[in-house]
């Protein structure tokens, strides 16, 4: 009541400069939407690229309800089918009092309209997907995860998701359908079966039309539900039966996709492919501080994957920018690890069971053991030319010598010493070591090194875009010189970064 | 259903109970779109279910194996086994799955289909469900009247049954309008996007049928589909169903059209079989092109404009002591006065032709018949002096007016046939005789050129008998002669002698002269042609390649095919010959033609090659696919190649410009002023190289041909068809890189830009105006060159040091918002005015003018007040889309159709009334006293009284 009251009292002045804040919002806003009709008229899908660049500084800034319903009721002609939903959502159908929209509206550009089969004005679809991304965002951010909720699934993805059939929406298209499994995974309801079914249908439709980038982030979401779900077996047959689009895919979904790749192999045992996909994971990540959250958690899983390949990393990986705080149990673990002692790793484990939990890493974790075991071996076995098994026995505190005979073949196998076993009477001899530089194993590795190279080199040339023929676009009019050069801005960095930023800390 | 696994019911399939299977196999189906990754690593298990043929549930089986395929996006499994699903699959079922299946089906049905029609020796089985779905599909979009659609599918997938199943129900059912515009899209489709020939025939062939079906024939169509077939047969019932009716008027109009782009052969063959059967006699006159040579030159004659000031100009500075600059010269002579029969340039300068040394003298002879060319009546009685008996003694005179009176006689030539055969078959005896071999090369060529596209054996079997003593100088012109004679023929025996004796011959011109005349003989044959295309073009012959590259060019003419583009593009890129890559590169343009916008895309990186050769083909490609269009990409790509260093490509880039730019207008654009003067440029210019300063001439020539009216174009406007003798003139052109004589089949490409209404009772041409709906002037010829203007430009480049500061200041500030190119421009008229000033008051007046001109170089418009323009004048290509006539006016055109030019057949409503008539340059010849009026003779004359 007494709110109410305020602000009618505050009517007098308040609103002046509320409207004078709220006018500046809309114009940002306002401005990114002429960018991104710019794609229709173009035909360049950049553009709108460009548009959702602005989105995290229109997010931070100018995305209120007073712009919003501001900008709805001016753009959206009262005919729209769009409009009533969009207003509902936004502040509950309360008339909103802005004089001469029809004015107003004649003089947006043409590019913000369309006309519809039954002859009838609409907005055009570049600028309705913005609009429905930008009220999901509000929703968002005003922590109003129930009508977030309703609003996905009784308007975005019936009716603009699936409604538009153009290449120019996918960018949006893919972000629309991120903030509905965000708004899901709000409320707390991780592994939601009816949307990973929608889901599943709709990257259907996404592969049918080549729509690369919702497809790219429709094979992510559901493997994030799946993973969610712990269903890593049917995780695993879904990598496997899908393609994941090789081409006009972001960074971020990419890095995001070998991150879950990589997840899934390395709980299935397969760790060097999973070493391969966090590798690619970080390397194809941005980074900045927006991916940071992402980054750490990318560093973690590749600690310990790296560790259950029996490598230790080096001590330099631990003090990575701003991972410090975030990999110190990781740091903990490695120690053990490194030194072999099995007392020390037990005891680590269940200090930091809570973290390793909430980073989900704590399964993988624990199958450390054996990792300890085994370079507690090695050491002794470089320490010692000739042990017996019950030295062994006792100093890695293990139950039976039986156990130690069979930890030591297992080392043996798979390659940590080069040692022989005496089985009756008990002890291992180290053999010779091997001078590895007689061996092909450098080549090798130089091969692959080069390999690598030689392919980013190459994969570098091939993403490059040349402008143009500099020579027309000088001599026809020079306005399109201003043009090219805002093209070049966008590829300097295109990569965009909102959803890892909000993925952030509380990644899985 | 939300169901996360679906492993229960994938282990039921396990069971021994068929009945337990089958509901297994119901509830997987049911779940199969979200669990289809988990289905299918039973997809073998399922596989083998319905391979189990005693399985009742086999239906179902083969919808869930689909159902994976499609998830797993193998579709054309997918399609497989959702046929092989039967009932089970619901055609009709509004779902994503069931559309995807069906649009693919429909894909693979046609390319079976296609496979099939291609490799008739060894067909593929298809399967009746697909069919069957394909059949269905089309049914359901002749219900939704989606008629272009399915007529358009269907052709694709070779289905000529549906089609006419659809064209014939939509004449039965359909308005006569709406029928004519499905006829005409399958017509416009077959002929543009059918690629199999003998397909489209069969199209044809059916479509001719259908048009004489219906009730109210629409013989303009029909004589489309004749003209696209070129069959004697259909071309004789179109005109015996047109006697019966009372159209004499249509069928003159058909036999205009029928004249301007049949062959010859179809022509001739016509003509015979109509006599025979008794036709009007003013049709099978109009049959034999006499009179549309004779309105043509007429036209040519009275619009005459002709730069002579220029030419002069040109002669001065090219040193006639040079072959090569004497040759440019007369070709350039010939280009500006083709068809007018307008010899005074040569009669002016009658010392300045006595310089012409050997084939110079050829060159400039035959240079005689492009000027008079189409002038059938007087052609023998103009060349007379020339011709072998008479007072020349030169017999490169001699030879060279045998050639003239072939290019005279071009493509209409029966009259002077037997005339150049004999001179053939006379000499022939002689061959090795230096005299004889130059005059048979000219009788040869011209042999060739008037029996083109006719197939007559006398004058194949003369030209052999000279190819085959093997004679450098006359074997290559019989080649071509034989070439051109059995011109798009394709005959076997044919190909199959002239390649082999290419390959005997010890002569690399008779090779050279083989390879074309192979080319020319293949003109159009498409896939018939690809045979030689392959042999010739692995061959270890550098020449016989060059021919492979042309025989691509001409068998595939303006078909735009993918394969020879390929095909073209490879040889241009890895031939080890560089004449074979100019020749591949040239090639394009004759290929991509139609399509020719696509064309700067394809060439502009090629234009950029270290390879002088493919520099200089691309711009041929340029020029040959877009000459008259004006386009601007392709003046854009062209634009470098004007300065390349090297001689022989600014030769052709300059040719390729001038062809583009042909009867452009400094008003339409603006680059064609800059043009015209850097052609000058070169040609007085010391420091360019002979190549250069031949091919600025020529293109001097080419801006400037026939009297400033002709332009070239390579598609019929109204019926589609492509213009064989343009398309036959431009590759002999090309080949003026070898043989400068050959220049002059250049002619052959013109055609003149006027509009031309015959009366249809006495086809004479009634004087009367038509309607031109833009701004008057907007069409005019650009000015001509002034003798004193380049004193005056020399003075004026010396003056602008003076007062260029001046007028800048100027300048700025009285047209600040122009953009910077225009206000350079003001400047320089200014520039001029502010000389001119002290000089001369009467020059300044002019240059107003120019400048007021130079303001105008805006876009055209339609304008809703016309203004009147005359029966036959002159009316460009761009400009017909205005002119119409007027309504309600005493002469009506027989054809109604929005583009007014060529020769129109009207009718006139008030036959009695006199009018005046334009009289045509036959009839001014006609030395035979018309028949005076009937008059009475008054019986009581008195001659006493006298």
């Amino acid at each position: 009541m007494s709110a109410d009251l305020m602000e009618i009292d505050a009517h007098g002045d308040g609103s002046q400069a509320a409207r004078a804040v709220g006018k500046e919002d809309v114009q940002t806003i306002l401005s990114a939407l002429e960018e991104i009709s710019n794609a229709t008229k173009y035909m360049d899908a950049r553009y709108v690229w460009r548009a959702l660049k602005e989105l995290s500084a229109i997010r931070k800034n100018s995305l209120n309800q007073e712009a919003l319903t501001a900008l709805v009721s001016s753009v959206y002609p009262d005919s729209s089918i769009f409009k009533v939903s969009l207003l509902k959502y936004i502040n509950d159908n309360h008339k909103s009092s802005v004089e001469d929209a029809d004015k107003l509206r004649a003089q947006y550009p043409a590019a913000f309209y369309q006309i519809t089969a039954e002859k009838t004005i609409e907005v055009s679809a570049e600028v309705n997907g913005l609009f429905h991304l930008l009220v999901q965002l509000y929703l968002l951010d005003g922590k109003k995860y129930a009508e977030l909720n309703a609003f996905n699934s009784k308007v975005v993805i019936p009716r603009v998701v699936a409604f538009y059939n153009q290449r120019s929406l996918d960018l949006i298209n893919a972000k629309l359908w991120f903030y509905t499994v965000l708004g899901h995974e709000a409320t707390g309801d991780v592994a939601n079966t009816t949307v990973r079914a929608s889901m599943i249908q709709f990257l259907r439709t996404a592969s049918l039309k080549h729509d690369n980038e919702t497809r790219a982030m429709l094979i992510n979401l559901i493997l994030r539900n799946m993973l969610a779900a712990g269903e890593v077996d049917s995780a695993a047959d879904f990598v496997n039966k899908v393609d994941f689009p090789s081409t006009d895919v972001s960074n971020p979904l990419e890095a995001r996709y070998y991150f879950y790749l990589s997840k899934i192999n390395a709980i299935q045992l397969d760790y060097s492919s999973a070493n391969e996909f966090i590798i690619a994971a970080i390397r194809k990540a941005p980074h900045n501080d927006n991916s940071l959250g992402f980054l750490q958690q990318a560093n973690k899983l590749h600690c310990v994957i790296q560790l259950l390949m029996g490598d230790i990393p080096e001590l330099s990986f631990f003090h990575q920018k701003d991972m410090q705080n975030s990999l110190y149990p990781y740091y903990h673990l490695t120690n053990t690890v490194k030194l072999g002692d099995l007392k020390k790793f037990t005891y680590i484990i269940s200090r930091f069971k809570q973290q390793l939990i909430h980073d989900s890493n704590y399964q993988l974790c624990v199958r450390l053991r054996s990792n300890v075991i085994k370079t507690g071996i090695r050491v002794i076995s470089l320490t010692y030319k000739k042990i017996s098994l019950k030295d062994i026995c006792l100093k890695l505190r293990l139950d039976s010598e039986q156990a130690a005979e069979y930890m030591v073949s297992r080392s043996i196998r798979d390659g940590v010493i080069e040692a022989s076993i005496n089985h009756d009477q008990g002890y291992i001899e180290t053999s010779e070591l091997l001078n590895v530089y007689g061996t092909r194993d450098p080549q090798a590795v130089f091969d692959e090194r080069i390999q690598f190279v030689t392919q980013l080199h190459d994969e570098s040339v091939m993403a490059m875009r040349y402008p143009e023929d500099s020579k027309k676009g000088n001599g026809n009019n020079n306005s399109n010189a201003g043009n090219d050069q805002s093209s070049f801005d966008l590829l300097d960095e295109f990569s965009d970064l909102s959803d890892l930023e909000d993925l952030d800390m509380d990644f899985m | 259903m939300s169901v996360s696994t679906a492993a229960p019911f994938l282990a039921l399939l396990n069971e021994r109970d068929d009945d337990v299977k089958a509901y297994a196999l119901q509830s997987i189906n049911g779940i199969v779109d979200n669990q289809w990754a988990e289905v299918s690593n039973d997809l073998s298990n399922i596989e083998a279910l319905y391979d189990d043929t005693s399985f009742s549930g086999r239906k179902i089986a083969a919808l869930v194996v689909s159902k994976v395929y499609y998830n797993l996006g193998e579709y054309e499994s997918a399609v497989t086994y959702a046929l092989a699903a039967g009932d089970a699959f619901d055609i009709n079922e509004k779902t994503q799955y069931v559309e995807t299946i069906v649009s693919k089906s429909i894909e693979m049905y046609i390319n079976q289909s296609t496979i099939n029609y291609e490799n008739p020796e060894e067909p593929i089985a298809i399967s009746p469900e697909l069919s069957s779905i394909f059949e269905k599909m089309l049914e359901k979009c002749v219900e939704t009247s989606e008629f272009k659609l399915s007529l358009g599918i269907a052709l694709e997938a070779y289905r000529l049954d549906i089609v006419e199943t659809i064209l014939k129900s939509r004449i039965a059912n359909d308005t006569e309008a709406n029928s004519l515009k499905l006829l005409n899209y399958v017509l416009t489709a077959a002929s543009s996007t059918v690629s199999s020939s003998l397909f489209r025939t069969k199209i044809l062939e059916s479509l001719f049928a259908l048009v004489i079906s219906m009730k109210n024939v629409d013989y303009f169509t029909a004589s489309k589909v004749v003209v696209n077939l070129n069959n004697h047969d259909l071309a004789i019932q179109l005109f015996e169903s047109l006697r019966d009716g009372d159209a004499k008027n249509v069928a003159y109009q058909i036999a205009f059209d029928l004249v301007s782009s049949g062959s010859q052969g179809l022509l001739t063959s016509v003509i015979t079989t109509l006599r025979e059967r008794n036709f009007d006699p003013a049709l099978l006159d109009i049959l034999s092109g006499l009179p549309t040579c004779d309105y043509y030159n007429t036209f040519l004659h009275e619009n005459k404009n002709i730069d002579i000031g220029l030419l002069n100009k040109t002669k001065s500075s090219m040193d006639g002591k040079f072959s090569i600059f004497h040759t440019a010269v007369s070709v350039a002579n010939g280009f500006m006065h083709a068809g007018t029969t307008d010899n005074s340039f040569i009669k002016a300068n009658l010392p300045w032709l006595g310089k012409a040394q050997n084939w110079a003298k050829f060159t400039a002879t035959a240079s005689l018949g492009v000027i008079h060319k189409g002038n059938l009546m007087d052609g023998q009685k103009v060349m007379g002096p020339y011709l072998p008996g008479s007072r020349s003694s030169s017999r490169y005179i001699k030879g060279g007016s045998l050639y003239g009176l072939g290019l005279l006689y071009a493509g209409f030539g029966k009259d002077v046939l037997p005339y150049l055969t004999r001179q053939i078959q006379d000499n022939s005896k002689n061959i090795g005789d230096e005299d004889v071999d130059v005059l048979l090369h000219g009788a040869c060529l011209g042999a060739g050129l008037a029996a083109m596209g006719s197939s007559d054996d006398s004058v194949l079997e003369s030209l052999k008998e000279v190819l085959y003593n093997d004679s450098a100088d006359c074997g290559e012109a019989a080649a071509l002669g034989m070439g051109l004679t059995m011109l798009g023929s394709g005959d076997a025996d044919c190909n199959e002698s002239m390649f082999e004796f290419a390959h005997m011959t010890q002569h690399g011109n008779i090779r050279r002269g083989l390879a074309m005349g192979l080319a020319l003989l293949n003109y159009g044959c498409q896939e018939n042609a690809n045979e030689l295309i392959y042999k010739s073009l692995d061959d270890d012959d550098a020449i016989i390649r060059y021919g492979g590259a042309f025989t691509i060019a001409l068998a595939y003419v303006g078909t735009s095919n993918n394969k020879a583009v390929q095909k073209l593009l490879h040889v241009a890129v890895s031939d080890s010959d560089d004449d074979v890559r100019r020749a591949a590169v040239t090639a394009l343009g004759f290929v991509l033609c139609r399509d020719y916008t696509t064309v700067p895309r394809i060439v502009e990186l090629l234009s950029k090659s270290h390879n002088a050769h493919v520099r200089c083909g691309t711009a041929f490609a340029l020029g040959i696919s877009c000459a008259g269009k004006a386009l601007d990409d392709a003046l854009d790509v062209l634009e470098p190649l004007i300065k390349d260093p090297v001689d022989y490509v600014r030769q052709a880039a300059m040719i390729a410009q001038s062809m583009i730019m042909i009867q452009q207008t400094e008003k339409s654009n603006k680059r064609v002023a800059d043009m015209n003067k850097n052609f000058l440029n070169v040609v007085s210019s010391k420091h360019q190289e002979g190549l250069a300063k031949f091919g600025a001439c020529v293109a001097q020539g080419i801006m400037n041909a026939g009297g400033r009216n002709v332009t070239i174009q390579l598609e019929n406007v109204e019926t589609g068809t492509l213009d064989t003798k343009s398309i036959v003139g431009l590759v002999m052109f090309s080949q003026f890189w070898y043989w400068f004589p050959l220049s002059h089949f250049l002619s052959l490409s013109f055609t003149p830009t006027a509009v031309i209404a015959v009366r249809d009772a006495d086809l004479a041409i009634p004087k009367f105006e038509l309607n031109c709906f833009t701004k008057e002037g907007a069409f005019d010829y650009p000015k001509m060159y002034e003798q004193q203007a380049s004193k005056e430009v020399e003075k004026v480049a010396t003056a602008v040091l003076s007062t260029t500061a001046r007028a800048k200041a100027r300048a700025k500030k009285s047209k600040k918002d122009k953009d910077e190119k225009d206000a350079k421009d003001e400047k320089e008229v200014k520039d001029e005015k502010t000389t001119a000033k002290e000089e001369n008051p009467k020059e300044q007046a002019e240059n107003k003018d120019t400048e007021v001109a130079g303001d105008e170089t805006t876009r055209i418009k339609y304008s809703a007040k016309p203004y009147k323009i005359g029966n036959l004048s002159r009316v460009l290509p761009q400009q017909s889309r205005y002119v119409s006539f007027v309504k309600n006016n005493r002469f009506v055109p027989v054809r109604k159709s929005k583009n007014t030019s060529g020769i129109i057949v009207i009718s006139d409503s008030e036959p009695e009334k006199p009018i005046e008539l334009i009289e045509t340059i036959r009839e001014r010849n006609n030395v035979d006293a018309p028949v005076p009026a009937p008059f009475t003779v008054a019986d009581e004359l008195d001659f006493d009284k006298l």
